[in-house]
């Protein structure tokens, strides 16, 4: 992991933090008041329909526009008062990585560590292996696939030796090998390499699979946040089960009565179980249906929807504003 | 979260102050590399520059060699006058403003800039290192030129006089002073529009077609002596009536230097100024 930190960087739980953060274009409000906590060493995913403020945010966070009101920090520094401080530890892809095309692969990230300072150019040849383009780094960008600029972006944001990433959008045009790839890569970044990855997506499938927390936004505003199965479940904790067996009604009086179930009602699938405990509770309860002479073909945890979460926040959000459009 | 700014330091690696003739040498070298690899920018520049000399020594080489009684040698004292007046103030600027325009405008253009703000390097920074890169190119180039005008003045002299050292290296000076100026001037003027054929086209019109047409109304007065080709030409070790700027205002060599820097301090701030407000 990273060389030589400042206090500020060392100690920061908080890797972006962002109080009432505003940003207006005018009489358009694209963020409003948010108020952000990403924490150190994980995966965080920003998530919101398109035009939700997503990329706003991003732009904000980097100093690439200004804030019209809030406050922020990034990496335990504030914002823009220590920017150039922060952003030495961040790298990061706004919309789509751009790139001078008449130049090669090697020479834009030569372009970038200069900018960075004199220790980044020994850092080009790792990042390039790393994101495995050393073959094609003396090849002229305009040649490269939309993939391959991806992956050139994710090596530029490595020449800073990265506490924090911050991607907008990233796989966006990426097949799903590279999809796949990609999201392979932020998890080691993550995992093994200690770094935080924060991904900005409209994506829901993406990030459920490639955080481990998020905050869904819309309309400038973050609804909710926090790790990614409280989100689904919407704060609350669930464990169920679905229950596949050869006789439901006997199945359901012999676990109707166990303090280990909350509640047992019959589905398609046989019966849908929530548990009171743990999911190790699941073994106890499938020790409970053999005693009672019950075959079970079946036990499988009910994953929680992030989807479901955000189509139910996203629908309430925008029920209000129907209801004025009816009176009208 | 006040404790958390009393602890913050400011590392070594900090961005926007840090790294010193290193960084800068570094930025240069990138900035550079930027301008030099850009092959349309780089052939017009050479094409603009070292086209017209050699045009100019072909045609009057050949002119004497068919008529020697009616045309003189193509080298020689006075067609290095003409020739220098060509490069320095007729094509010259447009090279250097081809250059100065890339420079002000290429990492805008494709979207770089904004990759290079998130470094943390201070975009003043970034702006100022376009600079001396832009200067090296068209420095560069120019010098290519002069040499090409050197070798056909002394080459194709014949029994004429040639150029003694003091007006070979006044006449560089000038040169270079000439497209110098220019050149830092486009890289300002380009940064703050934005935009490189509107910025192309401005310098390009105002050079060839507004600032000689300034100059010819004299009821502007001294008012004139504001313009940047004037002041350039108050330098010029050659005669330059006709030049290519109309008609010339005498000044002293004291406003002469205060306009060059005035357009320097001018156009540098208005760049500078546009680089560090805007949206990346």
């Amino acid at each position: 992991m990273p060389d030589t930190l400042d206090a500020a960087s060392a100690n920061a739980e908080l890797i972006i933090e962002t109080h009432g953060l505003t940003k207006r274009f005018g009489a358009r409000t694209a963020l409003d008041g948010v108020d952000l906590r990403v924490p150190r060493g994980s995966a965080f995913g920003f998530l919101g329909p398109n035009g939700a403020g997503k990329t706003t945010m991003i732009r904000v966070l980097l100093g690439l526009t200004s804030a019209t009101a809030g406050s922020m920090r990034l990496l335990g520094h504030p914002v823009p008062a220590e920017r150039a401080a922060a952003l030495s530890r961040v790298g990061a892809i706004v919309e789509e990585p751009r790139f001078h095309p008449y130049l090669t692969g090697r020479e834009n990230l030569r372009i970038v560590a200069a900018v960075r300072g004199p220790e980044v150019r020994d850092r080009i040849d790792p990042a390039l292996a790393r994101v495995g383009l050393s073959d094609r780094a003396d090849q002229k960008v305009k040649s490269y696939s939309m993939g391959m600029r991806q992956r050139l972006g994710v090596a530029r944001c490595l020449l800073s030796d990265p506490l924090l990433l911050i991607l907008d959008e990233p796989t966006n045009g990426l097949d799903p090998g590279g999809i796949q790839e990609f999201r392979e890569m932020i998890r080691a970044m993550v995992e093994q390499e200690g770094r935080t990855v924060f991904i900005s997506s409209h994506l829901l499938d993406e990030v459920e699979k490639t955080c481990d927390a998020a905050a869904i936004v819309d309309r400038g505003k973050v609804v909710t946040q926090g790790a990614m199965a409280e989100l689904a479940s919407g704060g609350e904790v669930r464990h169920e089960l679905i229950v596949g067996v050869d006789d439901v009604d006997r199945a359901l009086s012999a676990i109707g009565t166990s303090e280990l179930v909350k509640d047992a009602h019959r589905s398609d699938e046989g019966i849908r179980v929530v548990l009171v405990g743990s999911p190790q509770t699941a073994a106890q309860l499938n020790a409970i249906l053999v005693g009672a002479g019950v075959g079970v073909m079946r036990l499988e945890p009910v994953r929680q929807s992030l989807e479901a979460r955000f189509l139910e926040i996203t629908a309430r959000l925008d029920a209000p504003a129907e209801r004025e459009e009816v009176r009208a | 979260m006040s404790a958390t700014v009393s602890s913050s330091t400011r590392s070594g690696r900090e961005l926007g102050s840090g790294g010193g003739l290193a960084v800068a040498s570094q930025m240069f070298g990138a900035d550079l590399l930027k301008l030099r690899k850009k092959r349309g920018t780089l052939i017009w520049a050479l094409v603009l520059a070292l086209g017209p000399p050699l045009i100019f020594f072909a045609v009057t080489a050949i002119q004497h060699a068919s008529n020697p009684a009616k045309y003189g040698p193509a080298g020689g004292t006075g067609n290095f006058s003409d020739g220098l007046r060509v490069i320095a103030l007729l094509f010259g600027p447009l090279a250097a403003l081809l250059i100065g325009v890339e420079a002000g405008t290429g990492d805008v253009s494709v979207g770089v800039f904004r990759e290079l703000v998130v470094t943390g390097r201070s975009r003043a920074a970034l702006f100022a290192s376009r600079v001396p890169a832009a200067l090296a190119l068209c420095f560069s180039i120019m010098g290519a030129a002069y040499v090409v005008l050197l070798l056909g003045t002394f080459a194709f002299a014949g029994n004429l006089a040639t150029p003694d050292l003091a007006l070979i290296l006044n006449g560089l000076g000038f040169l270079l002073l000439s497209t110098g100026m220019l050149c830092a001037v486009s890289v300002g003027f380009a940064a703050l529009t934005t935009s490189k054929p509107g910025a192309i086209i401005a310098l390009i019109a105002w050079q060839i077609v507004a600032s000689p047409v300034l100059a010819n109304i004299s009821s502007l007065g001294s008012a004139r002596k504001g313009l940047l080709s004037q002041a350039v030409s108050h330098f010029s070790p050659v005669h330059v009536e006709g030049g290519g700027h109309g008609a010339t205002v005498t000044m002293s060599g004291g406003i002469g230097l205060i306009v060059l820097v005035g357009w320097l301090v001018v156009f540098l701030g208005l760049g500078v100024w546009r680089t560090r407000t805007m949206d990346a």
